[in-house]
Formats: structure tokens, sequence, C-alpha cells
């Protein structure tokens, strides 16, 4: 396995499940504008397919020039879109920000106390919940009470439980699955 | 002095005298723990020994920190507003409206909500400098050569509102993680980041509208909070560094574009690493020029045109130096290099 990844184009079938993906969580129409001219980028040849979405300029420089002429290939490029893993593909931060910037749909907004906790790893209590941004899907977009994109949750209960609001205050909805807090602990 | 190690100077001559430490010069390097070299040289540069000493004295005496604000992600007066009411005191940065000193809770900056949201960047003010000057629009495409953490590459991109191209280099793999996280963090979509040897970027003739070389230096500037620097850099290890420099500035210029502008900066006030490596490219390449800066001459030092019994191109006065005792931020040196 070499060392660096290769950059290459992602196949169509890939293309088709991030975007329907997106959709699913956002609306296709943000989706589509948010992807308008741009192009989805898969690393090959190691473990870790990383997915980027880059802008036609980019595109075009790499491919001719840092590729073409410098016979590199990136560290990374444009924006991190998130990885397929065992052939599913994981949403990035960077591109739910984005999305829900754009969509304002499929999040939940979670009180101080509970954003603090979110941001050091831990999941969600029914209670935290201040707001919803309905359609909901599996994994939703965390906020706080001033729309802070916080991570990535993913629900324990049907989308329907929790708009009904009947469920115990203590009772865990949302597991945490990524947050900003990694870019202390972890980072890239 | 015997000349004991390569001088990379090829096109001018040097006489290493200069750095003979005079009687004076080792009195106050005994005093505040410099090497004699170094002393004798600011002697030299400052012609003024109570200013001499008010940079002696500098030396681990701190700096205020300083952030600069994020608009790709947020509204300034709404990150001061918020970060005010977390019991922080900022105060903004004279030249640069999007910078704050922060007075008060500094030690709080890094591990704030705010940063980890990415609305803003820890970084010395100096570094707020060369972007400003480089001020690259959203068409240009932009290298940038020695890239990691990432304070100027995202301050590129946010000149540029996210558009253009970004072409930013790191040699060092830890290093290239941290930029990567910080582009990632500070929402940044318009980078390409390569992990090579900067110097490899000539390959790339004439391909940049933009670069920004802020250059690996010897750090003579960062005295103020590192007084470990006081005795790290011997007379050798200047003219090494120095060497590296004149490597990657000329690289850099094979790479810019006709009509195209590089940016040239250090965190050192060291001559040698400085007005000496823009002599040698000027004399080097004649289809280069100075180009005037814009935001630094209304505070900063101009660039020496002749210094330890050098005469240098007369145009380097178009180059800049702020100095820790005189400007209360790093030592910093910056030149913009137009290519014909």
């Amino acid at each position: 396995m070499p060392e660096y990844p290769i950059f290459v184009k992602a196949s169509e079938p890939i293309v088709k499940n991030i975007v329907t993906t997106l959709s699913q969580m956002f609306g296709r129409e943000n989706v589509e504008r948010v992807f308008a001219g741009k192009t989805i980028y898969i690393t090959r040849g190691v473990e870790r397919n990383e997915l980027f979405l880059v802008s036609a300029n980019m595109e075009s420089f790499v491919s001719k020039y840092i590729k073409g002429v410098m016979k590199r290939e990136p560290y990374s490029l444009g924006l991190f879109l998130g990885q397929i893993v065992k052939g599913k593909y994981e949403i990035s931060m960077d591109i739910a920000e984005k999305l829900f910037i754009e969509a304002k749909r499929n999040a939940i907004m979670i009180n101080d106390h509970a954003s603090a906790l979110f941001l050091y790893g831990r999941d969600i209590m029914a209670k935290s919940i201040l707001k919803m941004y309905p359609p909901l899907s599996r994994i939703v977009v965390v906020v706080n009470r001033f729309e802070d994109f916080l991570g990535l949750c993913k629900l324990t209960v049907k989308p329907k439980e929790l708009l009904s609001g009947t469920l115990k205050g203590d009772e865990i909805v949302c597991l945490n699955v990524i947050d900003k807090g990694w870019f202390l602990r972890k980072g890239h | 002095m015997t000349e004991y190690f390569q001088i990379p100077f090829k096109t001018f001559k040097i006489s290493l005298d200069y750095a003979k430490p005079s009687q004076k010069a080792l009195l106050l390097a005994k005093k505040y723990g410099f090497l004699p070299y170094m002393v004798e040289r600011y002697i030299k540069m400052l012609n003024d020994l109570e200013e001499v000493e008010a940079l002696l004295k500098m030396t681990g005496q701190g700096l205020p920190k300083s952030i600069r604000c994020n608009t790709l992600k947020i509204n300034c007066d709404r990150l001061k507003e918020r970060l005010e009411s977390k019991n922080l005191e900022l105060r903004e940065i004279s030249w640069f409206k999007k910078g704050f000193y922060v007075l008060k809770g500094s030690e709080k900056i890094g591990y704030l909500h705010e940063y980890l949201f990415g609305y803003y960047f820890i970084q010395g003010a100096s570094s707020m400098i060369p972007p400003l000057e480089l001020n690259p629009s959203p068409t240009d495409i932009v290298l940038d050569m020695c890239a990691a953490p990432g304070g100027k590459t995202t301050h590129l991109a946010e000149l540029m509102g996210n558009e253009g191209v970004i072409v930013a280099i790191e040699l060092n793999r830890e290093r290239m993680k941290t930029l990567r996280s910080n582009i990632s963090r500070m929402g940044v979509s318009n980078t390409v980041l390569i992990r090579t040897d900067a110097r490899k970027i000539s390959v790339l003739k004439e391909k940049f509208s933009k670069i920004l070389l802020d250059a690996p230096c010897t750090g003579e500037g960062l005295l103020p909070i590192d007084p470990t620097r006081k005795t790290k850099t011997k007379l050798e290890d200047l003219y090494r560094t120095a060497s590296r420099q004149i490597k990657l500035i000329k690289a850099a210029i094979e790479a810019l574009a006709p009509g195209g502008e590089l940016v040239y900066s250090t965190c050192s006030i060291a001559p040698e690493e400085n007005e000496f490596v823009i002599n040698e490219v000027l004399n080097m390449f004649d289809n280069i020029k100075l180009g005037e800066l814009s935001v630094i001459p209304s505070f900063g030092v101009k660039g020496f045109t002749e210094v330890f019994g050098t005469r240098l191109n007369s145009d380097i006065s178009k180059c800049y130096r702020i100095f820790p005792h005189k400007h209360e931020m790093e030592g910093f040196f910056i030149c913009k290099i137009v290519k014909i």
C-alpha cells in the first residue's frame, strides 16, 4: 500500500450515494447549491477513502500542474466531505456545518450545560433539547442557543418520537458522533 | 574574525568583522545573557545605546496575545461582544480592524468554544501584516510556501472570500496535520495542501499571481516571548538560515507570474536574513523590482540600505521592519517583490 493517497474523481455510484445521503439530511436544493460547479474527489491506495469537494479552478490547477508537472499528489484539497468506511458514507463536520447554514434543517438546539458536555464527547438527553429543526434524519446537527455548530449526533429514538415531546427528560436521545472538541482532543 | 563558514551572498561582499564584539557589547551581553556578537549587531543597527538596552531588556518580558477574527464564520463585532461577555478584555489593533489584542483573559483563548468554532485564530499581531500586504483577490492563484500552522493561509483565504486557489506547502508531517486541522476549523475550502520541500515549487514556472513566503528563520524577532533566542543562534547558524532563505526566495521568484507579487517575511530582525537576502536576489534577477507596501509604512521602520559596513540597493528602504521594543509586537521584516 503506498504511503500517500492518490486523488481521483469519485465514481458515479459514490457521488450518487453522497448526494442522496446529504439531500435526505439537508434537502436536495441546498446540496445542489453548495455542490454547483464542483467535483467530488476521493483518495485511493490508502486505508481510508476520504472525500473532497473541489472547485473547477482548483481541479484544473491540480490536474495540470500539481499532478501533471510536479508529479505530486495533494495532501488534501477543497472542502472535506467525509469518508467512506466499509462502503458507507460518513459525513464530515465541515460539510454538515455548511449545509446547516444553508438549510436550517435536520438539527437540534441544546442548552448551555448540554453544549459544554457535548463538546467533551458526551451524549444528549431529551431535556437538554431547546428546539428542533425538522425534518430530522438519523444523524442530526447539534447547535447551541446561538446556532453555533457543535457537531453531529445519532438519534437513538425515532425522529417522530423526539418531535412528539413525550420522552423522559433523562433519557439519552442522541449519541455523540463527532464534536468540535475534536480539534483540541485529536485533530486531523 | 576568521571566515570559517560559507557566506551565501555571492553578488556583494561582506566583511564578518562587523560581528566582532566591542567592549561595550561584551559588557551588555554579559549583563543581559546574550551572545556578544548579537549585541554588537544591535549596537550597529540601532546606533543608540538606550535603544539597544530597551531591546535587550524586553527579552522574555512577553507581549500581549492577539487574535484575528475570522469573517468567513462570524461578524467581528459579534465575536468581540461574545468574548467580552466571557470576561476577556480586547483592544482593536490600530491598523487592522479584524485583529484584537487580548488584554485580559488571554490564558483562556486556546480553549474557548469560539476558538473551537473557528471564529478566531491566535496569532501575533505582526503575523497579520504579510497577508494584508499581499492582498489577494478571489481570482488569484496564490502560493503559500511555508504554510503551517496556517495563520497566514487562513487569513489569505478570508481575504479571497474562500474563492480562487491557494496552494499551501508544508514539509513537516506533524505540522501538516496541524495545518489541515486549522484549515478545517476556520471553514476554509479554497486550499490545496501539498507536503513537499517548498524549493521544488520552482518547476511551476510563472504559475502564481501572488506568493507569500514567510520564510523559516532564526526567530530573532521572538526575543520578547522566547528568551532562549539570546544564545540559540550562532553567526554560522544565521548564515546557514540565510542560505536556505535565498534558495526559497529564488524558487518563489521562478514560480511567480509576470506582473505577480511576492511578499517575503520573516520573524527575525536580523539584516542577514532580510535586507541581505533581498539585496542578493535584486542583484541576481533583472526581472524583479521592489513594490510599495501599504499597511506597515504607517508604523514600521524602513529597511536598511547600509548596515554593518555594507551598502545595499537603495530600494530596500521600501521594505519594513517591526522592532519588539518599539512596536510591542514580535520583531518582523516584510518586503514586496514585483515581477516585471
